[in-house]
């Protein structure tokens, strides 16, 4: 029995995760029942909608075993690309789907290939990219912010359809789209493969660099994605859209048990992560803590939260070896006993 | 003398890149290709030198630190804390680089408990160090990003003076690449981190004490990202929680393109220095041209791409070179 | 008749070199269908390059091959596994994380109809016993090659490679691999190429054998014009006439049998007395000066756990050791080098040197804090350097060269080395030998012998029973985590050694039964 809840925690991280965000509920409602009440859900998943999406992103290059550092700057060209497009005279709202998400596509495609064909490691190509999109912005825009975004576009995600908003009901989608690529389609499992053993995959023929160009794309696209729903929820886009964003997103992918160490965790777990992550900041906001303690107090939960994550990881590690180590002694002391 | 060889080949091409760099920016602006301009100009990138020091010795371990950032804004504020508070400067002072070195011992530490990438570690600890300090200057009375000012002109005049005609900066830069240079390429010390960068299991199995030089690197590190954080303080003559957030990227370009390996196990003091030199005066002449430091990010980030790619095609194409060197070599036998 | 010995692969003038180094020269070879062709050489002979450019993993710079008389070029694996060929690596590379059935599956493409009854019926067929639905990391070693034939299966493949397919197994599961590859042979008529280095095995399962020296053939012929004597000299470097074995035999059986043995009831230098950690408990031994101990069993049998606890690389649970008449319980590496304890590890490449480090520096690695108080003085470390690759023969260009561009067997000899600058008073080896050339194991063997007659005091584990039995002053066999038995002198024999092994008394019945011979003592 119990080490059948050891291996099952050892493989579904995500259900620690889960485990976290109830005691925190909990603790928190103790304190102040009242935030335990449907509209604060709903509010965490549409406040928490952009963060999901880039974690459910940045989990499958992280699952290949590669990170990717650039979300934040790409975030912000995608959007500042698309929100100038919605500036001009008459905007489609295809053309300006296709900008935007166009612009992360491209932009993680650039950071696949670096990473995958030009052998550059990728918190390094990542980190160049952080720079370089950043920069962009910077020269594309001359400092200045966009902050004309058409009304219907912004009720777009202001209107709730039966409970959610818009940006829930996309993601909650997406998610699914994403859950099912992964369990069933054969690229999604190469994800998986390639980031549990890169020499194994190449063996079985599997196309490792496409793989990993795939997996960056993916987080470019859901990147691409959120950048639509900020300019939609935010209504102007500043020059450090955002700055910080890659952060949030590599530590929600970590908390939902997404391995760095490559080739486990689900995006399931990863959404739940950024889920946990978007509940301590709202609760930080609820209780009117004041602006400058919100850095310093999600700084120190998050390090917490991994601490203990990893903590955690390791006993259970322990646990499970010395439950080995039991079993060879039962057996040798049984065997000894026949023979006496 | 084929091992000396390599050695001396990245540094020349940095030093060659240097040189075009002073020759375009020289055609730009007359203004740029003078001496004591050249001289004073490092003032204004001395903090991503100086980081990009210990930063060497992190990444030739293996490693990595990403709070270097946070905690030059945290140095710095620090010490305009301690300053307002009491008065005594050289008190203050301290107080920043003691928070330097508490900040890097708790990544060092937290490294080492958790076993997690230190990415993910110093990552989540920027977020609590610039908290800390931007919590730190609201107590100071200065909300939000003001600074704390009103220095006394024995501070100021740390990174503004100069001493027989050279900027202090310069003096201070010059001691502290003698230092690292030592350091990693002449103690026992340096040494460790280059074995524990190439194998970490293989370190522990030969007995080196592994733990112990991971967390005395990182307390390094805290220290000189404190330095260079009071630096920027007395050179901005403020001190601001933001100072320095800029600086992650900046000083592991530097290192990278320096000639360290981001997989541990090499890394050159000389290399990053020159590197810093390349990146700090391409900073100060895209400035003088009018390009803003947001706008720079476009070539920092190409420049990082661009040299590590190059590197690894370089190998490739060479190595591809010498095979078939070697097989027709076996050949002629 | 016909069929069965049809040519399938042909590989005409292969030349290969990595970094600069010829790995392959000009090598022609010849694979027919209902054949297992051994294929046998050093480490360092260019075995696995020659498998990986059939199987696509390398690209060869010279020569080409074909298949079934087509010429073909493969740029990747899955062209090979396109054109039946297929390659089982030394360890499984099985996906730790994912299921079986995809671990079969994964890179299959969608050509086949109903691939899941497929992989079932191949099953049965072998008599496998695993569910598809477990995870890779669940299964034994065994299991895990299994699978790795299943992938070949699947997808047809006509040649499929084993690399060192036994050097996990105990000898029931090599027993059932060997049924499996000649029902394979013969109902599916179906080519193997078999490396190996464990040379006896040859002769149970090849039909044919190529013997490669240096990166070329020296010698291929049907396996009945060989004897097990004939390959190993042919294995031994050219102008050395004596076989491996046969020299270290002469070495510890002939007339110093006696000379290097420590006396009976000397002084104990280490002394283990029920110790109990992760993977091993109950361990008892003892060791004198100058002795060389040797210390067996079967893969798994906890001897390099026990050692890495008195390496101080995992600690004890429980049980005293104590060294020169003092209690010693060392908490880390640091505290067993200290006193005087030096372990080469048995995974030379992870935890043994640093391969992007230069010979020097792997030389010098454990022995700076015993030399250098903070600064690096060059000097120094050169002799160090020397010294060691002179008394060990390392073959180097320069004490700066790095060390992955060794062989092997210099490698070996280079952690060895390391291991000696510590200036040990135990040597603790954990399978010196293994994966290395012949020349260069008889080089360590004879440093072994050399260094116990300079009273260092060694403790050899090894899986290899004749390098136990050909070595060691005494022996101590470990079974399921624990000593079962200790061998003296004139019944140090391959029969008592084995049967000790698998827990049972030599001579005695089949029954599992095992020998708490220590408690009596």
């Amino acid at each position: 029995m119990k080490q059948k809840l050891i291996n099952l925690i050892l493989r579904r991280p995500e259900l620690l995760t889960v485990v976290i965000i109830v005691l925190y509920y909990l603790c928190i409602g103790i304190v102040n029942p009242q935030f335990i009440a449907m509209d604060t859900f709903v509010r965490i998943l549409y406040n928490g909608t952009m963060l999901i999406l880039v974690t459910a992103g940045v989990s499958a290059v992280i699952i290949t075993k590669n990170i990717d550092a650039s979300i934040g700057s790409l975030l912000g060209l995608a959007a500042t690309f698309g929100g100038s497009y919605l500036n001009t005279a008459d905007p489609s709202l295809l053309i300006f789907i296709m900008i935007t998400v166009g612009t992360g596509l491209l932009g993680g495609l650039f950071n696949g290939i670096g990473v995958a064909y030009c052998g550059v490691p990728s918190i390094i190509m990542t980190l160049g990219t952080l720079a370089l999109f950043r920069g962009l912005l910077a020269l594309y825009t001359g400092g200045s912010w966009i902050d004309t975004v058409p009304e219907w576009f912004l009720n777009f995600s202001r209107i709730p359809v039966l409970g959610l908003y818009y940006p829930t009901w996309i993601t909650l989608i997406l998610l699914g789209v994403l859950i099912l690529f992964f369990g069933r389609f054969r690229w999604g499992r190469y994800i998986y493969a390639t980031g549990n053993s890169l020499d194994g995959s190449l063996l079985q023929g599997i196309p490792v660099k496409r793989t990993v160009l795939l997996a960056f794309s993916l987080s470019g696209v859901m990147t691409g994605i959120a950048a639509l729903i900020f300019t939609s929820q935010i209504g102007t886009i500043p020059t450090q859209a955002g700055v910080g964003m890659e952060i949030k997103a590599i530590a929600a992918a970590v908390i939902g048990g997404i391995s760095l160490m490559g080739g486990t965790g689900s995006i399931v777990g990863a959404a739940l992560g950024a889920v946990l992550l978007e509940t301590i900041s709202y609760s930080l906001v609820f209780f009117r803590v004041p602006g400058y303690w919100n850095s310093f107090i999600s700084g120190f939960l998050l390090l917490v939260i991994v601490v203990a994550n990893s903590r955690i990881e390791i006993y259970l590690r322990n646990e499970k070896e010395r439950e080995i180590d039991e079993k060879v002694k039962r057996r040798y002391l049984q065997l000894a006993e026949k023979t006496l | 003398m084929g091992s000396l060889k390599k050695y001396l080949l990245w540094p020349s091409v940095l030093i060659l890149l240097i040189l075009i760099e002073f020759g375009i920016f020289g055609t730009f602006s007359s203004r740029f290709l003078n001496i004591s301009n050249l001289l004073y100009s490092i003032g204004d990138f001395l903090y991503i030198a100086i980081a990009a020091l210990p930063m060497t010795l992190i990444i030739a371990s293996g490693a990595i630190d990403i709070s270097i950032g946070a905690i030059m804004g945290l140095g710095s504020i620090l010490t305009g804390l301690v300053w307002v508070k009491t008065g005594n400067i050289q008190l203050a002072f301290f107080a920043g680089l003691a928070g330097g070195a508490v900040s890097g011992f708790i990544n060092g530490s937290l490294i080492l408990m958790t076993q997690v990438n230190s990415l993910v570690i110093t990552l989540g600890s920027s977020f609590l160090f610039s908290g800390l300090a931007l919590t730190l200057s609201g107590l100071a009375g200065s909300t939000g990003f003001e600074g704390i000012g009103g220095f006394p002109d024995s501070f100021v005049n740390i990174a503004n003076g100069e001493v027989l005609g050279l900027p202090n900066p310069v003096i201070i830069l010059l001691g502290l690449i003698i230092l690292f240079y030592f350091i990693l390429h002449h103690t026992k010390f340096g040494r460790y981190l280059f074995l524990i960068g190439m194998s970490p299991e293989g370190a522990r199995y030969s007995g080196i004490p592994t733990a112990r030089v991971v967390v005395i690197t990182y307390v390094i590190s805290g220290i000189i990202a404190a330095f260079a954080g009071i630096m920027l303080a007395s050179y901005f003559t403020s001190a601001r929680s933001d100072l320095g957030a800029d600086a992650p990227l900046t000083v592991i370009t530097c290192t990278v393109l320096g000639g360290a390996s981001i997989y541990g196990g090499t890394g050159s003091i000389i290399g990053t220095t020159l590197a810093s030199l390349l990146i700090g005066y391409l900073k100060y002449g895209l400035q003088m041209i009018k390009i803003t430091s947001h706008q720079t990010n476009v070539f920092l980030g190409i420049v990082l791409i661009v040299s590590i790619s190059g590197r690894y095609f370089w190998e490739q194409i060479s190595s591809r070179h010498k095979n078939k060197m070697a097989l027709k070599h076996e050949e002629l036998l | 008749m016909d069929v069965q010995n049809s040519e399938i692969v042909e590989l005409r003038n292969i030349s290969k070199a990595f970094g600069g180094i010829p790995v392959l020269k000009n090598v022609t070879l010849h694979l027919r269908r209902g054949v297992i062709h051994g294929l046998v050489g050093g480490n360092g002979a260019g075995k696995s390059t020659l498998m990986k450019i059939l199987s696509g993993v390398y690209n060869c710079d010279k020569g080409d091959m074909s298949i079934n008389g087509q010429d073909v070029k493969f740029k990747r694996p899955s062209d090979a596994h396109a054109r039946g060929i297929y390659l089982v690596p030394q360890e499984p590379g099985l996906f730790p994380y994912l299921t079986i059935k995809e671990n079969v599956l994964l890179g299959l493409g969608s050509t086949l109809k109903d691939p899941v009854s497929k992989i079932r019926s191949i099953m049965e067929a072998l008599g496998c016993d695993f569910a598809l639905d477990q995870i890779g990391a669940d299964l034994t070693i065994a299991k895990q090659q299994q699978v790795e034939l299943i992938r070949g299966l699947v997808r047809e493949c006509c040649v499929i490679i084993l690399d060192e397919p036994t050097s996990a197994l105990t000898s029931r599961e090599v027993e059932a691999l060997f049924e499996m590859l000649r029902r394979l042979k013969n109902e599916k008529d179906i080519c193997f190429v078999y490396i190996t280095h464990r040379l006896n095995e040859l002769f149970d399962i090849v039909d044919e054998l190529t013997v490669l020296q240096n990166g070329a053939i020296i010698s291929q012929a049907p396996i009945n014009q060989y004897t097990l004597k004939k390959v190993i000299q042919l294995m031994v470097p050219a102008g050395n006439g004596n076989g491996e074995r046969a020299n270290t035999n002469a070495a510890s059986s002939g007339g110093n049998e006696d000379e290097g043995c420590p006396k009976e009831g000397s002084d104990y230098i280490l002394e283990v007395n029920n110790l109990s950690g992760r993977g091993f408990f109950n361990v008892t031994l003892n060791l004198r000066r100058g002795e060389i101990l040797g210390v067996t069993g079967v893969v798994g049998s906890g001897r390099t756990e026990f050692a890495e606890s008195v390496a101080g690389i995992r600690k004890a649970f429980d049980g005293t050791i104590t060294l020169e008449g003092k209690k010693f319980s060392p908490a880390n590496p640091q505290d067993s080098i200290r006193r005087g304890v030096a372990y080469l590890p048995e995974d030379r490449h992870l935890h043994g040197c640093f391969l992007e480090g230069t010979v020097k520096e792997n030389i010098s690695s454990s022995a700076l804090h015993r030399l250098f108080k903070f600064i690096i003085k060059k000097k120094i470390e050169v002799n160090l350097a020397k010294t060691y690759t002179r008394a060990l023969n390392i073959l180097t260009p320069s004490h700066d060269s790095p060390a992955k561009y060794l062989s092997g067997g210099n490698q070996q000899k280079m952690v060895f080395g390391k291991c000696l600058a510590v200036q040990p008073k135990i040597l603790i080896l954990d399978e010196p030998t293994r994966g290395i050339d012949a020349n260069a194991r008889k080089e360590i063997y004879a440093s072994i012998q050399q260094f116990a007659r300079q009273g260092v005091s060694i403790i050899l584990i090894s899986s290899d029973f004749e390098e136990i039995k050909n070595l060691s002053h005494r022996v101590f066999i470990m079974f399921q985590g624990r000593t079962v038995n200790e061998l003296k002198k004139p019944n140090i024999t391959l029969e008592n050694i084995t049967f000790s092994s698998f827990g049972y008394r030599a001579g005695a019945d089949e029954t599992e039964t095992d020998q708490p011979d220590i408690e009596k003592a």
